[in-house]
């Protein structure tokens, strides 16, 4: 088996998930406590001092770990369709049985804070949350967005909404929102941003010093620590160690031939195990559409609030399929791809219904050859280890002749 | 001369493509969600058809879509991959869930010469800011629609007021008639030109309401019909053949014509985001101020029903947690309820089975 150099902040970036977590069980949790969704406007939150915790990272948690299929079936049990989203069945499952979760649950929330630019199930799940806890769900509502349109009615709509959200959160605050403190949150989560657009361009590089499993692994902090300088010193190591590796030319995938775009969430519960199958066969996942979304940047409005509505109605999964269709695009140019892989996530409709539709477009304007794999990003049940080795075979097949062709 | 229930089950059981060749004389729009104001693209000239459910998988979809999409999205797919909306003018969808937003990006892309319309509904529909920007987004439709008058809209606003208040007449009375006239009625009403309906419809119900003063209450078991999107009439037919009534129905895609009217003195831009914001959401939006459970055990107290049936669609997110939602409900009140996962249409025995068994529970619980 390959060897696959992992990258050294990673170990610390596991310390700082651990206290991350520690911070948020039990006693320990300092409160007003929100649910927070991942593309939620949290820079608010964060400026007031509410204790944010993110069920979509927990899914994500209880995917690698394994757990979420049983958490699934207890959902199930109590109702849910089996074909609902996996992250939201398992946090259901973990809010009503904490004592068969990773981490025996996440504290009970004080409000929630449910943002609909990834997706519209996460109002459905946090509406869920909402009867089941008794406690306020504040919904910042981001309409679908064509770039091409005329935006300025979104931007306004979603300024008027966060307007609306301050008193809200400062009466369970109990604080007034500090302006300039709140420009300071954002100035350090517009740091991260920054940091992490800079990884993620990384992978331009030939060999490329990082593989997506490794954004994947190392996306943490840019979804649940947006905001903190602790997201701003990780990110900063880690680019570091990224240059180091151009600069010794050392590859993530030792041997890189093959240049491999991922499309979606990641196969949480296969995360090292499916990679590790292409790095056998030399493939390097250089660039990913799913950690494109926290790619982005407040730019320099005199008003937060409108800095904020700019980058949370762009978020990738919140745009038309044309534009997403070129981002793509640009990014398997920019990143010299010679193969796209997409998970057909069973729990993530706007990020698959349109794939096949996509496969056919990259297939018949830039020739890239495309393989689509169904699963889900955390139930196992919805993956075929045998089935996607053999795919996946046959796949890279393709790609090497192509690549050499 | 066919009578009102032969015309509307006639033209319930056309597909698409019939429906459009017969009415060749005004430009369609075709609807495919809730929350498409129809009076606007009548008020431009065209003919407004909901694009309902037709036939099974042929498989064409498969290669543009995963199969865990909803069959209401797959079929309409196949439908353009068939070139059976050709003859419409233009595709309206609102903002539902995701599998909505993405078959309007999908059809964009299949369908390019037909114009693809997207009504941006705000996801919480019990706040003004909310109403200010939906105002703004009606706006936006009315001028891709066409050059509209203020007073040809005011006209089309008044003539589905009428359709509101027969369909609100006809649920009234919709346990004095079969299941699957029932059906017919209401799904024509999505389909025919708005005047012949309301034409139809009214003396339709002229003569059933006079027939009702002769005849006493039947004394059959009361079911009220809930869930994912209409377009089942297996269902309706199974209740029917099962010896069961439908007293009301609680179905996607007929939000816009369940409750109240269209304020006709108001400005009509605001008076039709406000009607919207009034309604019983779908599942798909919330509405703090307007809960759905509360409105499915009001329609159960209403219409004296002994049980609810429930429809959830295979792959539909909204309406998978809204079952949870309202059966919880109904379990706290003490209304039977049975849940019947529906994915392609078709007569199921096993459907049929379920539902029989259901209706000698409710006989017991009598």
């Amino acid at each position: 088996m390959k060897n696959y150099p992992r990258l050294r902040c990673l170990k610390s970036l596991s310390k700082m998930m651990d206290d991350y977590y520690a911070l948020r069980s039990g006693e320990n949790t300092e409160r007003p406590v929100a649910y927070v969704t991942s593309g939620a406007p949290v820079e608010i939150l964060e400026a007031l001092g509410i204790t944010t915790i993110y069920p979509e990272n927990y899914g994500a948690l209880c995917g690698a770990r394994r757990a979420s299929t049983p958490l699934c079936e207890i959902a199930e049990s109590k109702g849910y369709p089996d074909d609902l989203c996996s992250y939201a069945k398992g946090h259901l499952a973990a809010s009503m049985k904490p004592e068969k979760a990773p981490l025996g649950g996440l504290p009970p929330p004080d409000f929630l804070l449910c943002c609909n630019n990834i997706c519209q199930t996460v109002v459905k799940w946090y509406q869920a949350l909402s009867d089941y806890y008794g406690c306020p769900l504040f919904i910042v509502d981001v309409p679908f967005l064509n770039p091409k349109e005329k935006p300025e009615p979104v931007y306004l709509y979603l300024k008027s909404q966060f307007e609306e959200l301050v008193p809200e959160i400062e009466r369970i605050a109990q604080t007034r929102l500090n302006r300039e403190y709140l420009s300071e949150v954002i100035y350090l989560s517009g740091q991260a941003l920054s940091l992490w657009t800079e990884i993620r361009s990384m992978g331009r590089f030939k060999p490329s010093p990082v593989n997506v499993p490794d954004l994947f692994m190392a996306m943490a902090p840019i979804v649940v620590m947006r905001g903190k300088n602790q997201a701003v010193s990780f990110y900063s190591e880690m680019l570091d160690e990224l240059k180091r590796r151009v600069t010794n030319g050392t590859a993530a995938v030792p041997g890189e031939r093959f240049r491999l775009l991922w499309d979606n969430i990641a196969i949480w519960p296969q995360l090292l195990p499916l990679y590790r199958l292409f790095a056998e066969r030399d493939g390097c996942f250089v660039v990913d559409t799913y950690t494109n979304s926290w790619s982005m940047n407040f730019g320099s409005e005199d008003d937060p609030f409108e800095g904020m509505a700019k980058v949370y109605s762009k978020a990738f999964i919140n745009l038309d399929f044309q534009t997403r269709l070129e981002i793509i695009k640009c990014l398997a140019r920019d990143y010299e791809v010679t193969g796209v892989v997409m998970h057909a996530n069973r729990s993530c409709k706007p990020f698959s219904l349109c794939q096949p539709l996509l496969h056919r477009l990259l297939n018949k304007d830039l020739g890239l050859p495309c393989l689509i794999l169904e699963a889900d990003m955390s139930d196992t049940r919805a993956f075929n280890v045998n089935a996607t080795k053999e795919r996946l075979s046959a796949f890279m097949e393709i790609v090497e002749i192509i690549s050499e062709s | 001369m066919v009578s009102a229930p032969e015309r509307f089950k006639r033209v319930s059981g056309m597909k698409t493509e019939e429906l459009l060749r017969e009415f060749t004389g005004r430009k369609a729009a075709g609807v495919f969600s809730a929350y498409v104001p129809f009076e606007i693209y009548h008020s431009a000239g065209y003919h407004p058809v909901y694009l309902f459910t037709w036939g099974c998988d042929s498989g064409l979809a498969a290669e543009y879509l995963p199969g865990f999409c909803c069959f209401p999205g797959r079929n309409l797919v196949e439908h353009a991959l068939a070139g059976e909306l050709s003859r419409l003018s233009c595709i309206v969808f609102s903002a539902t869930c995701d599998t909505v937003q993405s078959i309007y990006d999908i059809l964009k892309v299949i369908l390019p010469d037909i114009p693809v319309h997207y009504l941006k509904i705000p996801a919480l529909l019990s706040r003004e800011i909310a109403m200010e920007y939906l105002e703004a987004e009606i706006d936006q439709l009315i001028r891709k629609s066409g050059n509209i008058e203020k007073i040809s809209l005011r006209r089309s606003i008044s003539l589905y007021n009428e359709k509101r208040r027969l369909t609100a007449r006809l649920n009234r009375i919709a346990w004095e008639i079969t299941p699957t006239d029932y059906y017919a009625i209401i799904k024509a009403g999505m389909i025919l030109p708005v005047e012949e309906y309301n034409l139809t419809l009214s003396s339709f119900l002229r003569e059933i309401e006079e027939l009702n003063k002769k005849v006493s209450p039947s004394s059959s078991i009361r079911l009220v019909i809930a869930g994912s999107h209409f377009g089942e009439e297996n269902i309706f037919r199974i209740i029917e053949e099962s010896g069961m009534l439908v007293v009301g129905e609680f179905l996607d895609g007929l939000t816009l014509f369940r409750r109240g009217e269209v304020d006709e003195e108001n400005e009509p831009l605001s008076a039709l985001a406000r009607f919207i914001f009034n309604q019983v959401a779908t599942a798909t939006k919330v509405n703090f101020c307007n809960r759905r459970e509360d409105y499915l055990v009001d329609l159960v107290r209403e219409g004296e029903a002994d049980g609810v049936i429930l429809l959830r669609r295979k792959f539909c997110d909204p309406y998978g947690f809204d079952a949870v939602l309202l059966t919880t409900r109904l379990e706290e009140e003490g209304v039977p309820y049975l849940i019947i996962e529906v994915d392609e249409p078709g007569y199921s025995g096993q459907i049929k089975t379920r539902v029989e068994a259901f209706l000698e529970m409710l006989e017991i619980g009598r």
